[in-house]
């Protein structure tokens, strides 16, 4: 909303008060100011002049050399090439020293030979308007000399405030006066309405009918002998520092009073108001109307029109019609002043894409109850620019015909001041200060009962329900910067912390200790992710299921089920950029619909079929509700080590992901994770068959590992000899494995240990896995307290289809020194076991 | 006898010649070389044992004199020899030529990072943790009714329309939360009073541009119990702004309107950069806008069944982006978010 202080002065009296202050007064109140600009920007030593000769310039044509007074003695010669330059004319003069809006600096020049003392300045150099086909042709009757700024009222400031939308009333400049005039404690001038009624005219005969309840209210004033002129010049300035344009009498001056009284109003040619009635009806399907900005809408069941007897007039409180706008020949006019519901302003004016002065106010909130004053008001404004501009005076009714005998329940609020001061920490307020300062705003002191203030609102104060509302009139006029700085005192006990919020806290610094690099991507899916994903078909369980109406852009419309393709997406980017080997991770969500929760058996999704903690039990209850997973899922990009002087090129395997994962599993001492191959089952499509493995603990799987699927990396734009290793984690699963970690070993081991060392042949197809659980199994008892594995060997001497594993294995007691005999006693024990359970063969 | 006693001579001699030697050569090895090669298993006086085996029984104690004189001398001359040798052991190991560390190390580990949202987001919690607030989570997709109507925003209001919100195919009102605000209902409808609640996470809203993301992160902070003042908010929120800003930058408070609190207000700090003056990051206002607040309106405390007239309380919410890019000086927020690794090992991990 823009904001003229030279209008505003006309409703408060701001003598006294800068532009700053002003401002800050503004702000301070909660219409806080965005911008402020001056009107003109440029000195006074731009002045009125009349140019007394003109003369053709000896050496070009299009110039001329004037002659021009500006009151100071002599004549300044100044080159003009503007071609209304002529001898008589009352101009603009930048004199010497002036700086134009532009930044343009005045000096004495010679211009083709001739000496130019100044410069004759179009409308457009001034910054006044976009007119620049010649130099502005100012009032004849002004003072030459005269600063510019002050012959044309230019010494105005424009305020940009940002009205919050419960402010409907300040709107417009007499609300915003009327906040600061109860902030100054000055008194809001009154609305002068008074005009000389024409016998001739009555608005009795206007026929107003109204078929609907979104229309409140409707009320028409008849006035004839109008003519649609140029308007008076401080009426164009009004406008236009508001930022409309001025177009005719009749036209700005419903702008004005709408800038004015936060009223939107409408002019009709009477003469395209069949029979001089209304009829305000919603409109049935099928129907459409040529709008004042030449474009067709076709119109909905339910939008409020206001029509004639056969035709549709406008868009209640949105858009007039093309038909009957003003024109030229207009001499009579009958000029709307209604209320409409906000809502369906609202609905029409979003349907339809159409925002206008008018809709943003109605939709906002319009006070039905001053329709007539405002009508009134247009009146006065009328008769009074009809006399300034020498016109006849136009002919208006005395009535202003209203739709229906409109009453408005006034509405009451109480305050307590004993609740005010403790509710604000303001102690001290009074009964009578805070009467006094509600009383400016608009609010009528109704009774009251000890501290118990009852107030009617007024009828601009749509925003105004409850005592709170009071509460915060009063604070705003008080100044928030009355109130003290205190911290709360309460008690100690605090509301209880969902553990998995600080676990995933951990998980970030734990993964970015391994080497990864967080980053935080957008979970919007164009859907082509899930063929890039090699998904079969929307029964799989990554399937995005979760769509947005209204995306912002087409490759923002699904909701991810997993981070991988935003991963692989920012990877992409910094290898174009020339990074290889970036190895990013992000925490973030995954989406899914419970309805169509995965149709595989697998237990490997077995989450995704149900809430997080993060919901609330009660709101986990709904069954509607999307489910949400918290995930972690990095990739490691190829190559894992470029070559650098200590060490050769280094590739990344699916085994530098086991090693993030691992590590991760370990900080949080989380046991019994079996590491599996990947079957159909596990619905990884994307996941590299055998470069992979399923993560999993008892029955559940926690997450995966594994270089992308080569098809997959095509699919994202890898190539496919260097396919990228990710791994994805299901953040809540693994925090729950974290919490029954199993008992710590207090034991100390201060006596030396021995090691054996085994190396054996075995099937390719028996795993680590296979073996360890083996030991395990066999070595309960015994002293075996750690065992690793040294080597594992394929090629010369290996029969194909085997592989030669060493072990090492240590034994410790915390007892006492071992034996030669006890190690080995149970160092064969464990061979024995090992090579017959796989057919193993010692080596 | 004789040749035994010769045997002993030329072992003591050629001792002295290599002792001589190994002392000029300053060499550790050499010491125990000279060690093994007389007195180890197989040494020279090791060897006069199974000599003195051959003599007779007469002979045999002269003999041993002479060889534990012999043993005595190497051992005593060894063991000087010896303790030099640990000095010139010390000298060799230092002698050696200086190791270039100046050239760069590759362990990958060092190169991870937190993303600066994160780091931003911890220290701001830290903050409120130390003021006693716990971190309430909440959904990300949610219904209508906790990110609006609960919230005192009904439906087809122009307070809407300060916030572009994303809407969902499936059950009627499901939507992309556009504020963290919707934790306050979340929160309230299943904990009692007394409540200190600080909910960050992920918001979206329709809109994108140089200082907008469709995506972005908030922190709602809430307060409720008996007696809870506006001077109470005024003092958490200054408390939180001095916190992360310095206690030298002013702060402030000014009306401003959000449906579900009442009174509303914004809250400002100054700005760091002019100092108050005026300058482009401020756009000549001097004070650079942190986020929203508010006493909590009735309406929000009756629509999840808390007594208005017994309990009030207060709400603020702010942007951690936007901190985060003043705190960085970074001049584009979606930088942020599109995974460039060189930018993301920037950030300081510090969470200070």
């Amino acid at each position: 909303m823009q904001i003229s202080i030279a209008w505003l002065k006309e409703w408060v009296n701001l003598d006294g008060v800068s532009v700053e202050s002003l401002s800050q007064t503004l702000t301070d109140i909660g219409l806080e100011v965005e911008a402020v600009k001056p009107l003109a920007s440029f000195g006074d030593d731009v002045v009125v002049g009349r140019i007394n000769s003109c003369e053709k310039h000896p050496g070009a044509d299009q110039l001329q050399v004037c002659k021009v007074d500006v009151a100071t003695g002599a004549e300044l010669t100044i080159v003009c090439g503007a071609p209304n330059a002529r001898q008589g004319l009352t101009v603009a003069v930048a004199t010497i020293g002036a700086t134009l809006p532009d930044g343009l600096k005045i000096k004495q020049a010679k211009i083709r030979g001739q000496e130019s003392y100044g410069m004759l300045c179009s409308s457009k150099e001034l910054g006044l308007s976009d007119e620049n086909a010649g130099i502005l042709e100012l009032d004849a009757s002004l003072t030459l000399g005269q600063p510019i700024r002050k012959a044309m009222a230019l010494d105005d400031v424009v305020l940009t405030l940002n009205v919050t939308p419960n402010r409907a009333d300040c709107l417009g400049h007499k609300g915003v006066a009327r906040d600061v005039s109860a902030k100054l404690g000055r008194v809001l001038q009154k609305t002068i309405v008074s005009y000389t009624a024409a016998s001739s005219v009555s608005s009795k005969a206007v026929g107003i009918k109204i078929d609907s309840s979104k229309c409140q209210r409707f009320t028409a004033l008849k006035i004839s002998g109008v003519k649609a002129v140029a308007s008076p010049d401080w009426l164009k300035r009004r406008i236009s520092a508001c930022g409309l344009r001025p177009v005719n009498l009749i036209v700005d001056l419903t702008n004005f009073v709408m800038l004015e009284m936060n009223h939107p109003v409408h002019a009709y040619d009477a003469r395209d108001v069949k029979q001089e009635s209304f009829v305000i009806r919603e409109a049935k399907s099928g129907e459409s109307i040529k709008t004042l900005d030449g474009q067709v809408r076709s119109l909905s069941e339910g939008d409020l029109l206001i029509c004639d007897a056969s035709n549709i007039l406008g868009i209640a409180g949105v858009m007039g019609g093309f038909q009957s706008e003003i024109k030229p020949d207009t001499s009579e006019i009958i000029l709307e002043v209604a209320g409409f519901d906000p809502i369906s302003v609202r609905k029409t004016s979003k349907r339809l894409g159409i925002h206008t002065e008018a809709s943003h106010r109605f939709e906002r909130g319009v006070d039905a109850a001053d329709a007539e004053k405002v009508a009134r008001r247009f009146a006065h404004l009328l008769e009074r620019c009809s006399k300034e501009l020498g016109l006849p005076s136009p002919s208006i009714a005395a009535d202003v015909k209203d739709s229906t005998q409109f009453t408005r329940q006034p509405k009451m609020v109480a305050v307590r001041l004993g609740y005010a001061k403790s509710f604000l920490c303001m102690n001290h307020l009074t009964v009578d200060g805070v009467k006094k300062s509600l009383d400016l705003l608009g609010f009528r002191f109704v009774d009251q009962n000890q501290e118990r203030l009852l107030f009617e609102v007024p009828s601009w104060r749509m925003d105004c329900e409850r005592e709170c509302d009071l509460v915060e009139e009063i604070g705003r006029m008080a100044g928030f910067d009355k109130v003290p700085v205190l911290l709360p005192t309460m008690s100690l006990q605090p509301t209880p912390e969902d553990p998995l919020i600080d676990f995933i806290e951990q998980v970030r610094w734990v993964v970015a200790g391994i080497g990864l690099r967080e980053t935080i991507s957008f979970p919007f899916w164009s859907g082509n992710e899930s063929q890039k994903l090699l998904l079969s078909n929307d029964s799989h369980p990554l399937w995005p299921s979760l769509k947005i109406i209204n995306p912002i852009a087409d490759d923002a419309v699904w909701m991810r089920t997993t981070l991988v393709p935003s991963l692989l997406k920012q990877t992409l980017g910094n290898r174009n950029q020339g990074t290889k080997g970036s190895r990013l991770f992000e925490i973030g969500r995954g989406f899914f619909r419970p309805l169509n929760a995965p149709k595989t058996q697998s237990p490997c999704w077995i989450s995704y079929k149900s809430q997080g903690s993060h919901l609330s039990p009660k709101a986990k209850g709904d069954m509607e509700r999307p489910i949400e997973r918290q995930l972690v899922a990095g990739v490691i990009d190829q190559p894992l080590f470029g070559k650098v002087w200590d060490r050769p090129e280094t590739p990344a395997t699916a085994f530098h992901g086991k090693e993030i994962v691992a590590s991760l599993l370990e900080v949080f001492g989380i046991q019994n994770v079996q590491y599996m191959h990947l079957e159909a089952s596990h619905g990884l499509t994307f996941v590299h068959p055998k470069q992979s493995a399923v993560i999993a603990r008892g029955d559940r799987i926690l997450g995966w590992i594994g270089q992308l699927h080569p098809r997959a990396a095509m699919a994202f734009g890898f190539d496919v000899a260097e396919l990228p290793v990710l791994f994805e984690l299901d953040l809540e699963l693994i925090h729950q494995a974290s919490t029954d970690r199993s008992k710590i070993s207090s034991v100390s081991y201060k006596f030396p240990p021995s090691t054996r060392d085994l190396a054996m042949l075995v099937d390719e197809s028996v795993s680590y896995q296979d073996i360890s659980t083996q030991i395990l199994k066999q070595s309960g008892s015994g002293h075996l307290k750690d065992f690793r594995v040294f080597d594992v060997y394929r090629g010369a001497n290996i029969p194909a289809g085997k592989k030669s594993m060493g072990l090492t294995f240590l034994f410790q007691s915390a007892v006492k020194t071992l034996t030669d005999q006890e190690v080995e006693g149970e160092f064969k024990g464990i061979t024995d076991n090992l090579l017959n359970a796989f057919g193993a063969e010692r080596r | 006898m004789n040749s035994l006693e010769s045997q002993i001579k030329g072992i003591n001699e050629s001792f002295h010649v290599q002792c001589t030697e190994a002392q000029a050569s300053q060499n550790p090895d050499a010491v125990e070389k000279l060690r093994v090669d007389f007195l180890g298993r197989k040494g020279h006086v090791t060897g006069l044992a199974e000599a003195l085996k051959t003599l007779s029984k007469e002979e045999k104690p002269q003999a041993g004199k002479l060889i534990n004189a012999l043993r005595q001398e190497i051992e005593g001359k060894l063991g000087d020899l010896q303790g030099q040798s640990k000095g010139w052991e010390i000298e060799r190991s230092l002698n050696i030529p200086f190791a270039d560390l100046t050239l760069p190390t590759s362990n990958i580990a060092n190169k991870g990072s937190i993303h600066p949202v994160s780091l931003m987001r911890q220290v701001l919690i830290r903050v409120f943790k130390q003021l006693g607030f716990t971190v309430y989570d909440g959904p990300e997709v949610d219904f209508d009714f906790f990110n609006f109507s609960a919230l005192n925003i009904p439906d087809h209001h122009p307070s809407r329309d300060m916030q572009d919100t994303f809407y969902c195919e499936g059950a009627k009102g499901l939507l992309l939360r556009t504020q963290t605000s919707n934790i306050q209902i979340h929160a309230m409808l299943n904990e009692k009073p007394p409540l200190r609640i600080i909910a960050p996470g992920r918001v979206y809203r329709s809109d994108s541009d140089m200082t907008h993301t469709p995506m972005f992160h908030q922190i709602e902070g809430f307060v409720v119990d008996e007696g809870i003042s506006f001077a109470h908010m005024k003092g958490t929120i200054d408390a939180f702004l001095k916190a992360i800003f310095g206690g030298s930058l002013q702060s402030r408070l000014r009306p401003s309107f959000f449906p579900f609190v009442e009174p509303g207000a914004e809250f400002d700090v100054q700005c760091g950069v002019c100092l108050g003056k005026g300058c482009r990051t401020c756009k000549n206002t001097g004070w650079i806008e942190i986020g929203g607040c508010g006493m909590i309106h009735p309406n929000v405390f009756e629509a999840v069944g808390y007594d208005s007239s017994v309990y009030s309380g207060f709400a603020f919410g702010f942007g951690i982006d936007r901190i985060a890019m003043s705190r960085y000086a970074l001049p584009d927020l979606r930088q942020l978010f599109e995974g460039d690794w060189e930018f993301l090992g920037h950030f300081p991990q510090s969470a200070n």
